[in-house]
């Protein structure tokens, strides 16, 4: 009987099913109902193969859910997604919800481009308690909430086990200093007959994101602070400056890394065996685990006088639209997504932000945990990028900014370390003046 | 004398009424030749000539696409001639330009004389040498990042067998833009293989048999037939490439994004930063605009060079 209801009126079983959910939804979110089948889409850049299927394997779930949404993902590098995403916006076509860091929402904020979420936050029961303040802050802009933080990806400590069992030092015991640490880099850094190096003890590329976090984390170890209190660029301060030519000794001194290895798209200096560790956030565990390298991960050794780390993190914001008519769905699904955070975090590689979600079974218990776990004990030491409406321009990490160009020339050794740091500071203070 | 005066007379109006005639068919030819190019006429003006107006009207605007355009006179270019990253982008874009022209043209000529011969498989050679064109910028980025790799790239490979030191191809700023110079005449030398593979198959057999009968050699038939035969193509040969150097993006984007110490940064990677990353739309037309200026000069000097052919 059931069946010829559904027969004889114009709605699918799933469609009423859906139309009851939502209108059981109604009374609590902004704006009462959405129409069963709610599409509300969704712009990102996890766009690794990998990525791509886990997340579209999530948001299959929650369509499947019954929940009278339906999410339609898209991705793109994250490039691609800004300046379209800004370009639909001024044309009237942005995507409802988007994905990015949250060191770029004080610029996204300022641009218009998306809008305050603390109604969303109240009406889908969003608990964003569970997030660790530094989460938070990363969130808010002006006094309001604008996105749902996801995730935090901290720098890590990658070694290559049987390297350091084959240098005689104890894989259990990583170094905690710097003086281990250079003890460990020394040591696993291998000459041929000639003295030439055929390994390298630490991979320093110069040529992508990572010497910039490693020097970011450095100097917040050393003291330092990559702005003063007027928001401009303090990257000439001792503490900085002490942190920069640590690393250039590395290269220059020591002989235990080269900044011509690894680095660029498509090398891997770690598994082709170039270098023994490298500093870099959880996003490669899964990778690592995928090409059978037998690998540790760490904390990062304390350089300085504190500990402290670069991380960054995810999170999800709604685009401003001429209407709020889709923001219970937006809100329906940010909440789900959020709680269900485990699994994309697993694939990804990124630790969720919830502190219920990431002491759940469903992430503690994955195989890959164990290499996370690391990086869940540095989570008190992190330390975001400054918030600023000029982040995109200023940390850009595939343009010659002042930032990147200076941190190179530092590295390559075509400017001593106060050369270039006074050089950066000075195109860094233009780029920040500009507002 | 009437006859003989009638006679001009008609004779004028008969060739009025042809020439009238003349007309008529040279209009409807006219009118058939612009329907034949209207399809492409038409893509050509939505998406080429219009934006490319408009991005002049822009270069004169502070606009960040959200808000709305404010007219602002020449600060914009003023701007970008301030900006020593402009300057610098000239500057590499100018080298990438001189890296790349001559040997593209050398190459290009030598590589079509070579599948001109009538030898067994030169057809298979022939789609060898052209493949590359079909692969996209990013592979080919990709692919060739493998191969500058200082560890483990197969060119540091075959460097080291003749007793060359490796090169840190892409994180050396003295030898990222050859690297990128090698990358795109690899992968767009074909082209201009195929424009004189073209001219030399219309070159007459008998020209070669009558010079060889006259007892010139290979060198003297290269030198006194082949090559004046050749100069339209290499006119527009050497003109192409000069332009698709000041073009030159992708490879950049992909490969070096610009570095290491902004050893690679170029024109159009100016223009893409300052446009969709900064969103100043008006300083990145501005530099839009001088970056036509640029390839309008050898366009122009193309266009003279054939006519004075």
């Amino acid at each position: 009987m059931a069946n010829d209801v559904f027969a004889k009126s114009l709605l699918t079983r799933r469609q009423a099913l859906a139309l009851g959910a939502s209108a059981a939804l109604a009374g609590a979110l902004p704006r009462g109902a959405f129409a069963a089948g709610e599409k509300v889409t969704l712009w990102h850049g996890w766009t690794g193969a990998d990525n791509t299927t886990a997340l579209n394997g999530v948001i299959d779930t929650f369509n499947k859910g019954g929940k009278g949404v339906t999410v339609e993902p898209t991705g793109y590098d994250w490039d691609t997604l800004f300046s379209k995403w800004v370009v639909s916006s001024a044309g009237g076509r942005a995507p409802d919800l988007v994905l990015f860091h949250i060191t770029e929402l004080p610029e996204f904020a300022t641009r218009k481009v998306i809008r305050p979420i603390d109604d969303i936050v109240a009406s889908s029961g969003l608990d964003l308690s569970q997030v660790p303040d530094a989460g938070r802050t990363g969130v808010t802009f002006d006094g309001k909430v604008y996105a749902v933080p996801l995730d935090v990806h901290p720098l890590g400590f990658y070694y290559n086990v049987d390297m350091v069992q084959e240098a005689g030092l104890d894989p259990a015991k990583p170094p905690k200093t710097g003086e281990e640490f250079l003890e460990w880099a020394k040591k696993l850094t291998v000459k041929d007959g000639s003295g030439k190096v055929t390994r390298y003890g630490f991979e320093l590329p110069n040529t992508w994101a990572t010497a910039r976090w490693i020097w970011f984390s450095l100097m917040y170890q050393f003291g330092g602070t990559f702005l003063d209190d007027k928001g401009l660029a303090a990257v000439d301060s001792e503490a900085s400056q002490n942190a920069l030519q640590y690393l250039v000794d590395l290269i220059n001194v020591h002989g235990v890394t080269n900044p011509e290895v690894g680095g660029n798209k498509g090398e891997d200096a770690f598994a082709s065996k170039q270098v023994a560790m490298k500093f870099i956030g959880p996003w490669e565990v899964n990778l690592r685990m995928a090409q059978k390298m037998n690998f540790m991960t760490a904390q990062l050794p304390v350089f300085g006088q504190k500990a402290a780390v670069w991380a960054n993190s995810h999170c999800m914001a709604v685009s401003k639209q001429k209407n709020d008519d889709k923001l219970a769905a937006d809100g329906t699904f940010m909440k789900w997504f959020s709680d269900n955070f485990a699994a994309p975090a697993t694939t990804v590689g990124i630790i969720p932000q919830s502190k219920a979600v990431r002491e759940s079974a469903a992430f503690t218990g994955t195989e890959q945990y164990k290499y996370f776990k690391s990086f869940v004990d540095d989570l008190p030491n992190i330390v975001y990028e400054p918030l600023i409406p000029q982040y995109l321009s200023v940390f850009s990490f595939d343009k010659p900014t002042p930032l990147v160009t200076n941190l190179q020339a530092a590295l390559s050794g075509s400017k001593p370390v106060p050369d270039a740091l006074k050089a950066m500071k000075e195109g860094l203070d233009a780029q920040l003046k500009k507002g | 004398m009437t006859s003989l005066a009638s006679q001009p007379a008609g004779r004028s109006r008969a060739r009025r009424a042809s020439a009238q005639e003349g007309g008529a068919v040279r209009s409807g030819m006219t009118l058939a030749a612009y329907l034949f190019l209207s399809p492409y006429l038409a893509l050509f003006i939505a998406f080429m000539l219009l934006p490319t107006l408009a991005a002049m009207g822009i270069s004169f605007m502070r606009w960040d696409i959200l808000g709305a355009p404010e007219f602002i006179g020449l600060d914009n270019y003023r701007q970008i001639f301030a900006d020593p990253l402009f300057l610098t982008a000239i500057r590499n874009t100018f080298y990438f330009v001189f890296l790349t022209a001559i040997p593209m043209v050398v190459l290009g000529l030598a590589l079509a004389m070579l599948l001109d011969q009538k030898l067994k498989g030169t057809t298979f050679v022939r789609t060898v040498v052209f493949l590359p064109y079909v692969v996209m910028v990013s592979t080919v980025g990709i692919l060739w990042g493998w191969l500058f790799d200082k560890g483990t790239g197969l060119v540091n490979y075959y460097l080291t067998t003749i007793g060359i030191e490796p090169i840190a191809w892409l994180k050396d700023p003295h030898w990222s833009m050859p690297a990128l110079a090698i990358t795109a005449i690899w992968w767009t030398v074909n082209t201009n293989m195929i424009i004189f593979l073209a001219a030399l198959q219309d070159i007459s057999e008998e020209l070669h048999d009558a010079a060889t009968l006259d007892g010139a050699g290979p060198w003297q038939r290269f030198v006194y037939i082949t090559l004046p035969l050749l100069r339209p193509a290499m006119a527009l040969v050497t003109a192409l490439t000069i332009i698709n150097g000041w073009r030159v993006f992708g490879q950049a984007y992909v490969m070096t994004q610009g570095g290491p110490e902004a050893s690679t940064f170029v024109i159009v990677q100016y223009i893409y930063l300052t446009a969709f990353q900064n969103f100043e739309m008006g300083p990145a037309a501005a530099a839009g605009v001088v970056l036509l200026l640029i390839t309008l000069v050898f366009s122009l000097a193309q266009m003279k060079l054939m006519k004075a052919i």
